[in-house]
């Protein structure tokens, strides 16, 4: 049987814990067992907020746990937070660069890349019923900072949904960038970058918005006034699996 | 007149503007399509060659340079500088009574510029200079839209060269500042990528003729000097736009045409200034990367805060917000907002973001960090607390008191709306369902 770690990051944890809650069943779905290795915040917000000694015992921390969950048989580390993965995977190995941290950061998957993976072995079950939805989904930026690769995965990620139609892919910085909207100082500015994806939301009327990023989606919902849901939330639903109404995120 | 120093301009080749803006006319700008494309990948792994090769070799390549200089053009004055303030004190000692200079938008020049204005220079930047009085020509020239991702890649080649200073019908009363954009240390020829004929108009009438060159931009030979400056144009052609936007704080101020002509007879002077202001303490250390940077401006096609860069008099770039940082001459690091798309866009994939958190930790270490910054530094503590107070967390979040109280200690716009914390994290639920399979 196949065995991923899991790296829930700050928002899934305390936020939003659906979204862990869905990607636990669709692994399980799929045969893959999910494991939640003692963890803490991936240390992001630490290093940009200049917090230096949090975010290197944070690190250490996080690369010490992961690293003996994947001796312990997990063959990768899903994330479902772009943020976080892509922590995990460039910028551990810069700020502590160890053999664990390196081994950490190769095998660190966001969900989309290690379902497709799946997929591309025959291993992923097809969805039972079709998910007729129009969808707008909102590429974070630091989705794309994982490469063309990751990139095209997690939109070819969505298109396995069958009934599902992508309606229009976005890819403008939403402005938020972790916390940095939250600043007195920096509020403007974020809203004034957030405008365009706000606007194309508003002008490309969808059933759902999608995005990995929680803090992309905090700026999308409060600009457009809709729901953002996870791409592993549709899943969850396609697979018809448990999950509350407030959870699949369609457009209010 | 330093004797025969070549001197090339490149220029995007007229044909392929011809043919973008033929295509425009006749289809609509919308429907532009590609037109051809060079591999992209393919120059950036040459420019890469290229500009290792520069940052391993340079005391070989200053050196090598040199002697080419001295040798083959014994005329050319030659000043190494090793501080913006030895440079601006030889650009004093040869302008021969003129206060007026021109310069162009280089990294160089503004470096160099506060120096000069602290000398009593009256300085015009030629290049903002065309675009305040050329609007309709700089339109035709430079109005396709979105060149890059229409895949068009605008081909530049050298449209003129030169041996040392032409002969000049009118000569006049300025010095011209030019910051090169490759030296070649093989034969000592200059580069330069011309958008606009600021650079060859300045080359043509000043009296004084000031070449700068950081030592970042020696390279090889000509062969390579030639291609790094092709890869400014190639990499950086659309993000000249930004820079040009009338109002973007470009002070041409007078025009260097209207300055009085030198009286006849009078000898001009071709100088060449190898400036160093830092570049080889660059090397040393862990910013080593930005000297492999060519300043083809590619980092801000992305940039989302590339506007608030503040005080944009030249270039204002991720690039060079870092660098002025370093330099200790802005105190924020702050405005950053860590999209990585400066990384992604760069040539040369040089790593602003990583190296940005560098500066800003190395701040940090040093000085004391905001409250503010203090507060969301920690976000599990904050995370935590929140969810063990979770309903009435939620609630009071919602309510003005707190708000104004946040506002006004962690620095937190009263506005923001604030994630809703659950009583039951995800590892909590996870503890109780997740192991026995719900």
């Amino acid at each position: 049987m196949r065995k991923v770690a899991f790296f829930a990051g700050c928002f899934v944890n305390y936020y939003e814990p659906a979204i862990g809650k869905a990607t636990f069943r669709v692994l399980q779905h799929n045969g893959v067992e999910m494991v939640l290795p003692r963890q803490v915040c991936c240390a992001l917000p630490m290093v940009s907020k200049g917090n230096a000694k949090g975010a290197m015992a944070n690190i250490k921390e996080n690369v010490a746990s992961l690293s003996a969950a994947l001796e312990d048989g997990c063959e990768a580390i899903v994330v479902t937070c772009s943020s976080c993965s892509l922590m995990l995977k460039r910028s551990y190995p810069h700020f502590l660069p160890t053999d664990d941290a390196r081994l950490v950061a190769a095998k660190t998957r966001q969900l989309s890349e290690y379902l497709l993976s799946l997929a591309a072995a025959g291993e992923l079950v097809p969805p039972s019923s079709p998910l007729v939805t129009t969808v707008f989904y909102h590429l974070p930026c630091h989705l794309r900072a994982q490469g063309a690769e990751v990139v095209d995965q997690s939109l070819e990620f969505l298109r396995l949904l069958p009934g599902l139609t992508m309606k229009k892919v976005a890819g403008n910085c939403c402005g938020m960038g972790g916390t940095y909207g939250f600043e007195r100082r920096n509020f403007k500015l974020s809203r004034a970058i957030g405008a365009k994806v706000v606007g194309d939301v508003l002008a490309t009327p969808t059933d759902r918005v999608v995005t990995d990023c929680g803090l992309c989606k905090l700026q999308i919902e409060s600009g457009a006034g809709v729901a953002v849901s996870h791409p592993v939330m549709l899943f969850q639903e396609a697979y018809g699996l448990n999950g509350s109404e407030a959870d699949r995120g369609v457009r209010g | 007149m330093g004797a025969g120093l070549p001197i090339s301009i490149m220029e995007p080749l007229p044909e392929r503007k011809q043919l973008a803006v033929a295509q425009i006319l006749k289809q609509g700008r919308d429907t532009l399509t590609a037109v051809q494309t060079a591999d992209p990948s393919a120059a950036k792994g040459r420019l890469r060659e290229i500009r290792r090769y520069a940052a391993d070799h340079l005391p070989l390549l200053l050196e090598r340079l040199r002697q080419t200089l001295a040798a083959r053009y014994p005329g050319l004055r030659v000043k190494f500088a090793a501080t913006a303030h030895e440079a601006v004190d030889y650009v004093r000692s040869i302008s021969r009574g003129t206060t007026v200079l021109t310069n162009n938008s280089a990294v160089v020049s503004r470096e160099l510029k506060p120096g000069l204005l602290a000398a009593g220079f009256r300085v015009i930047n030629s290049y903002a200079y065309e675009f305040e009085t050329k609007q309709k020509g700089i339109a035709d020239y430079w109005d396709l839209p979105r060149l890059l991702d229409r895949n068009l890649a605008v081909r530049f080649d050298v449209s003129r060269r030169m041996a040392g200073l032409e002969e000049a019908e009118v000569i006049r009363e300025y010095t011209a500042l030019l910051g090169v954009n490759a030296l070649a240390a093989e034969d000592g020829s200059v580069f330069f990528l011309q958008h606009f004929t600021n650079i060859a108009r300045d080359l043509h009438e000043a009296r004084e003729v000031v070449l700068v060159a950081g030592l970042d931009k020696i390279v090889k030979d000509a062969e390579d000097a030639l291609f790094q400056t092709q890869c400014m144009g190639i990499f950086g052609a659309e993000s000249m736009l930004f820079e040009v936007q009338p109002g973007a704080g470009q002070k041409a101020g007078e025009a260097p045409g209207e300055l009085p002509a030198s009286p006849p007879g009078v000898a001009r002077g071709l100088h060449l200034i190898l400036l160093d202001n830092g570049r080889h303490d660059l090397l040393a250390g862990k910013y080593r990367d930005l000297f492999l940077c060519i300043g083809c401006r590619a980092c801000n096609q992305r940039c989302p805060v590339r506007h608030s860069f503040a005080g944009a008099d030249y270039v204002w770039t991720p690039r060079n917000y870092l660098k002025q940082f370093l330099d200790g001459k802005s105190s924020s690091i702050d405005t950053c907002l860590h999209c990585e798309g400066c990384r992604l866009a760069c040539p040369l994939e040089i790593d602003l973001p990583h190296l940005m958190w560098e500066a800003k930790l190395d701040y940090v270490a040093k000085h004391r960090v905001s409250l503010g910054h203090m507060v969301l530094g920690r976000p599990e503590l904050i995370a935590r607390a929140g969810s063990m107070a979770a309903p009435l967390a939620n609630a009071a979040l919602r309510v003005g008191p707190l708000r104004r109280v946040m506002e006004l200690v962690p620095g937190i716009h009263r506005e923001v709306r604030m994630p809703a914390f659950h009583r039951e994290t995800f590892a909590a639920w996870f503890a109780r369902y997740g192991r026995k399979g719900q």
